[in-house]
């Protein structure tokens, strides 16, 4: 049964936001084989263990995803919108951090379990920001790059809803951006807490939308210089 | 004369007795037709909605009637799973009588056609439903509906919604409303009400045939107001969603319409959808959370027997009531229309009937 989370019962409606090829950019978030690809670390952790069919219904989310997340990046480019990716990894071995050794996942970001998906991979022109926390801002860098271009609103996807999605986007809302998660374009450890996930983040500044959604408004921009959702 | 336009054929309004006037029977996302807005990770398993097992919805459909319940709203509307032939089916079988609906769910259920068809063309279309039936048949609807899935009206949604504003005007049925539960939180007063009037003065819509569904998800007591006083029906139709609203919460919101005076603008519904909220066998509560629960429940928390016989029988017998000519009732003495033949239906498989 859905969870009772009656916070947005008594704060204001979301409100509109403007999306504009110049203020916007595509955010794709730790889709690196060690979480994304069902042959990278962690589901091999999980194979050792024998518990790999905990990991059965993620891995097949996640795969699902990658179409969206080409579209996604066909759009941003036709429209030269930059895309960013992140990897959860350090950059510099004085980076590493209590969470990264809390976890096990100890990675450079030039380790191969760091790389990006190859149908996924990002150009010369994109940013891949290597970061230590949870959320895709725990590295300043991010939030500097996309100041400098002057982004507003984030097209949010990746793994996994329940853990970078949802620290990136508290982060995103306390930074004042605005944060458009694509609903079919994350995927959750498990299909249930992604949905409620989803469904509990739209507040604040958050939108929550489809692919087919999104590509709708990229259409609408050939024809105008805004689209207001 | 004034009738209610069952599945059967025209009622008195007073023959209509207990009535939830939002639920679904027969339903199934599946066979939606505009899906490019759809998450395409979608699995249709129990969380879509999916109703297409009549044998067990009938048998749903008898425990309300045993209840005491005696009438029901269907809201799917065609193109995702209605089957008219279906309602028909069970309100012969059960003895509830059954209202069936016109006119359009949010975009990505709406019929192909609609993408193209003018607004006055998809008008004939829903006062056909109404008038003259759909299927061999000629099965009616008593009800015309207007979804909304984005958090603004546009685009086909707003095309169907113009189109069902003059289907109004021609019919007289009622209009019944749909806001996305995904958007409620981008909609001032959490849900459409005020966006639907809008394009509802336009077209010259009285707001007194107007029910706002689905205000019981995120809902506001002064937008409430507002619409009851222009004369709207608002009605509480996620009843038994704990996740929306606690019932508690409900039961003050609805002593404090009464109070303001707006006991006449009340419906209530259930809006059953999905399996497993659904069926007994499965957990579900049937259609008997109202009867069994939500009544008895609300006279202990301060609502009154004329309240809920408000909310539950005269206030839907006036929604769904419209004037026909006296000799014009479908089904009556003196009418031109044919009633649906006795045994002429068996058990349907969703899909196969009338949609």
């Amino acid at each position: 049964m859905a969870r009772r989370v009656p916070f947005t019962l008594a704060t204001r409606s979301v409100p509109r936001i403007a999306i504009r090829a110049e203020n916007t950019a595509l955010l794709i978030l730790d889709m690196q084989r060690y979480f994304a690809d069902p042959e990278g670390g962690y589901n091999k952790i999980a194979r050792d263990r024998g518990i790999e069919r905990e990991y059965t219904e993620f891995y097949e989310h996640a795969s699902l995803i990658v179409p969206n997340i080409q579209n996604l990046i066909a759009l941003a480019r036709q429209h030269s919108m930059p895309v960013f990716y992140t990897q959860f990894a350090y950059f510099d071995p004085s980076e590493v951090s209590l969470l990264q050794k809390s976890l096990g996942i100890v990675l450079a970001c030039d380790d191969p379990e760091a790389e990006i998906l190859p149908a996924i991979e990002p150009d010369e022109d994109d940013l891949v920001v290597a970061r230590t926390g949870f959320s895709a801002f725990s590295n300043p860098v991010l939030e500097e790059e996309l100041r400098a271009r002057g982004i507003e609103n984030l097209i949010i996807t990746g793994v996994m809803t329940e853990f970078s999605v949802r620290a990136t986007v508290f982060s995103a809302l306390d930074l004042g951006f605005r944060p458009i998660i694509v609903s079919d374009g994350c995927a959750g450890i498990t299909r249930e807490t992604h949905g409620g996930v989803t469904s509990e983040m739209t507040f604040g500044m958050t939108k929550v939308r489809t692919t087919g959604e999104l590509l709708r408004y990229a259409k609408e921009l050939e024809f105008d210089d805004v689209v207001l959702i | 004369m004034r009738v209610i336009r069952t599945v059967l054929g025209d009622i008195k309004p007073e023959g209509l007795g207990f009535c939830h006037t939002h639920e679904h029977m027969t339903c199934d996302q599946r066979v939606a037709q505009i899906r490019e807005m759809f998450d395409t990770t979608r699995k249709w398993n129990s969380s879509a909605m999916i109703l297409d097992e009549p044998d067990r919805t009938l048998e749903e459909i008898k425990q309300f009637k045993a209840r005491g319940g005696s009438a029901m709203v269907e809201v799917t509307t065609s193109a995702w799973g209605r089957n008219l032939d279906a309602l028909a089916y069970f309100s012969r079988e059960s003895g509830v009588h059954i209202v069936a609906t016109g006119g359009f769910y949010t975009e990505p259920h709406m019929p192909r056609e609609a993408e193209t068809m003018p607004i006055p063309d998809l008008a004939d279309w829903i006062v056909s439903e109404v008038f003259d039936g759909v299927g061999p048949r000629k099965i009616k609807v008593g009800l015309i509906k207007s979804g909304i899935y984005h958090g603004r009206i546009a685009g086909l949604e707003l095309k169907g919604l113009r189109a069902v504003a003059r289907a109004q005007l021609r019919t007289g049925v009622a209009i019944t409303t749909h806001t996305s539960g995904a958007r409620r939180h981008e909609v001032r007063g959490g849900n459409m009400g005020a966006q639907h009037l809008r394009t509802l003065f336009e077209e010259g819509v009285d707001p007194h045939r107007f029910i706002v569904g689905h205000t019981d998800e995120r809902p506001d007591i002064e937008f409430l107001s507002w619409l009851c006083g222009l004369g709207c029906y608002v009605q509480f139709d996620v009843i038994g969603k704990l996740h929306w609203l606690l019932n508690g919460t409900r039961f003050e919101l609805l002593k404090e319409l009464v109070k303001r005076g707006f006991r006449g603008n009340v419906l209530l519904g259930t809006d059953r959808c999905h399996k497993p909220e659904f069926y007994r066998d499965l957990g579900g509560a049937g259609y008997t959370l109202i009867l069994d629960e939500f009544v008895p429940m609300a006279l202990e928390n301060g609502l009154t027997q004329e309240d809920l016989d408000a909310f539950l029988v005269r206030n839907p017998a006036n929604a769904l009531a419209i004037e026909v000519p006296d000799r014009s009732m479908a089904g009556g003495p003196g009418s031109t229309t044919p009633a649906v033949g006795a045994g002429s239906i068996t058990s349907p498989k969703v899909g196969d009937g009338n949609v």
